[in-house]
């Protein structure tokens, strides 16, 4: 091999390798071990579609929309031609490891993807959604749907993991059916400029959502985030949880659950910590009753790290620096189930990361 | 003759412009217990507060000598680094530590955490955040558990024994009883403490030494502490302080 291709192959290799470290931050294991299908848009275009499970149905939303008719219902504003998945898991099936898809910006500074997840009745399944970017500057808008039908149980892990200049845009919409549980834990620690997330979930009879979002905004970084549950019909609960700590970054953040039906149960907590003078944590929990049998309630909390809190673990010997990272470490430490251990370690890694940024 | 662990001389300590200790002494041998009994808010927290240095507290004049050398200036962890720990009687919550975790960072002696934890009923605790919805009783346990982990030469201890069951003070101060090496003669043991109490319940389980009352901001000379606790259910606070104000002989006397 004469040297120019050797270094075309390494600088290939090199690129490979890239890839593969930015993807694994998100939990795309690029080997697909311990996966049960993969799903990958690299730039503008589908890089990886692997189907490790009969159980399951992985395609493009493109072909999926021409096989099935009934898609157009949910995918009214989507067009023809769209870049995304469509994943299915078929009636009455228990799917063991995540199915993982990723969404990676390498080259184009723009990417519009429209996704739709369906978990068939009687299924249980974990989907790993991660989108990340190798250019310095660029936009992702990501529309997605995900159908949760009867006695189904989605579990939905998204991270976000941007270079500085970038945005990302989401909008999700979500049915979860009767006596079907839906889980959603996002986590935001390290975003670009502007993150923005809006989400509605309807639910059913019986039906269950369960929200989590873990959120990091440094200095120069905006989000903006907005969760509507509406706990349509009896029975249906829905617990949302958030915990945002701002290093000089604004958050705004605006969580509503609408109690429709008799034996509705809500509840909202949203917790902010504000490392410096700089930032801005704006959380908004709201609820709204419309039946006088649903069960709505709310907790806020908004600070610094307490004085008092901090006065107390340094009366345990711990100095100063350690408390803090101690408190930051500690608000953001949410176990989240259903995640390999590669990732729950980048995650922890993450937050060990934040936790010594807040306390210089 | 043992050496002095703690030395305190003529201490005058404000919070939020009230002068609340007015001239304060205090010396403690290495080895030794002091109890100080007192009515509520009359400075009892403060002083173990301006011992430990938080920061609300000014000292606008004495001093506080621990090991011979001066405490201040010193932030709250060099002091405790330097060999005292303290025990809270209202600790806050410390949100997003769990008890677990804080009790694996403080734990500078290699105990065993689940079996303590066990023995005080601690052990469904460990995975909450540190004081949260814990009881009286759950937060005293807790604060002597943190100090065995450490085992300081200097136990500041704030109401051991308020909001305790019987069952629960016997375990709790056995814990203290050990951390003061209370099985030890007296001439070999190293730790000391002072012990707040209002109620003197602890006087029943841990054997103290001297014990001291503190009214407007200053403390009796060191007497027996079983004594002093008579004269306390007999004649109340004040009346024991005036009695012990000059000395045990002559409250004796009286």
């Amino acid at each position: 091999m004469n040297v120019f291709l050797m270094e075309k192959k390494m600088l290939k290799e090199n690129k490979n390798f890239i890839d593969e470290e930015k993807l694994d931050l998100i939990g795309f294991d690029s080997s697909n071990k311990k996966r049960s299908g993969s799903f990958l848009i690299t730039d503008k275009n589908i890089t990886k579609i692997e189907n490790q499970s009969e159980k399951l149905e992985i395609l493009p939303l493109s072909e999926a929309i021409e096989k099935y008719s009934w898609l157009k219902k949910y995918a009214k504003s989507i067009p023809q031609k769209s870049l995304g998945y469509f994943m299915r898991v078929l009636p009455n099936s228990k799917i063991n490891y995540p199915i993982q898809a990723g969404f990676y910006m390498k080259e184009n500074k723009y990417q519009t993807t429209h996704n739709i997840f369906v978990a068939e009745p009687n299924t249980k399944v974990n989907l790993l959604s991660g989108c990340t970017a190798s250019v310095e500057e660029g936009k992702h808008l990501g529309i997605s749907h995900y159908l949760v039908r009867e006695n189904a149980l989605l579990s939905v892990t998204k991270i976000h993991y941007w270079p500085f200049r970038t945005s990302s845009f989401s909008k999700n919409s979500i049915i979860v059916g009767r006596n079907a549980t839906f889980i959603s834990n996002y986590v935001a620690l390290d975003i670009g400029e502007k993150e923005e997330s809006y989400s509605t979930i309807n639910i059913k009879e019986g039906g269950v959502a369960r929200i989590n979002s873990i959120i990091y905004a440094k200095k120069n970084s905006n989000f903006n985030i907005s969760d509507k549950v509406s706990l349509d019909e009896k029975n249906a609960r829905a617990e949302i949880l958030s915990k945002t700590i701002s290093n000089g970054g604004k958050s705004f953040v605006k969580e509503y659950i609408l109690g429709r039906d008799k034996g509705t149960k809500g509840h909202i907590e949203c917790d902010g910590l504000l490392l410096d003078n700089e930032g801005i944590i704006h959380t908004m929990p709201e609820l709204k009753a419309m039946h006088p049998q649903t069960d709505l309630s709310h907790e806020a909390a908004v600070g610094r790290i307490s004085e008092e809190e901090l006065n107390y673990l340094m009366s345990k010997g711990i100095d100063e620096k350690s408390a803090k990272s101690l408190i930051i470490r500690g608000f953001l430490e949410v176990k989240i189930k259903g995640l390999s251990r590669d990732l729950q370690e980048s995650i922890e890694r993450l937050i060990e990361k934040i936790s010594i940024e807040g306390t210089t | 003759m043992k050496k002095n662990l703690l030395e305190i001389k003529d201490l005058w300590v404000k919070a939020e412009n009230k002068t609340i200790l007015k001239g304060l002494n205090l010396s403690i041998a290495e080895g030794e217990s002091h109890v100080i009994f007192g009515p509520n808010g009359l400075g009892k927290s403060t002083l173990l507060g301006s011992i430990i240095g938080f920061p609300r507290l000014k000292i606008i004049k004495g001093e506080i000598l621990f090991k011979g050398k001066s405490l201040s200036d010193l932030p709250i962890y060099e002091r405790v680094k330097r060999g005292m720990g303290i025990a809270f009687q209202h600790p806050p919550t410390v949100r997003g530590v769990k008890l677990g975790k804080l009790l694996e960072v403080i734990n500078t002696s290699g105990e065993k955490i689940q079996g303590i934890a066990k023995e005080l009923k601690l052990e469904e605790h460990l995975k909450r955040d540190t004081n949260q919805a814990f009881s009286g009783g759950e937060i005293k346990a807790s604060e002597i558990m943190q100090l065995f982990l450490q085992k300081p030469e200097l136990l500041l201890l704030d109401e051991p024994d308020s909001g305790v069951d019987v069952d629960n003070i016997k375990i709790i101060s056995s814990y203290i009883q050990k951390l003061l090496q209370k099985d030890l003669p007296i001439v070999k043991r190293k730790k000391s403490a002072i012990i707040i109490t209002h109620g003197g319940t602890i006087l029943n389980y841990v054997n103290i030494d001297f014990g001291h009352v503190m009214i407007e901001g200053v403390l009796t000379p060191q007497a027996n502490p079983y004594d002093i606790f008579d004269k306390i259910k007999r004649n109340g606070y004040r009346d024991c302080y005036e009695c012990f104000s000059n000395g045990e002989k002559n409250a004796k006397r009286k």
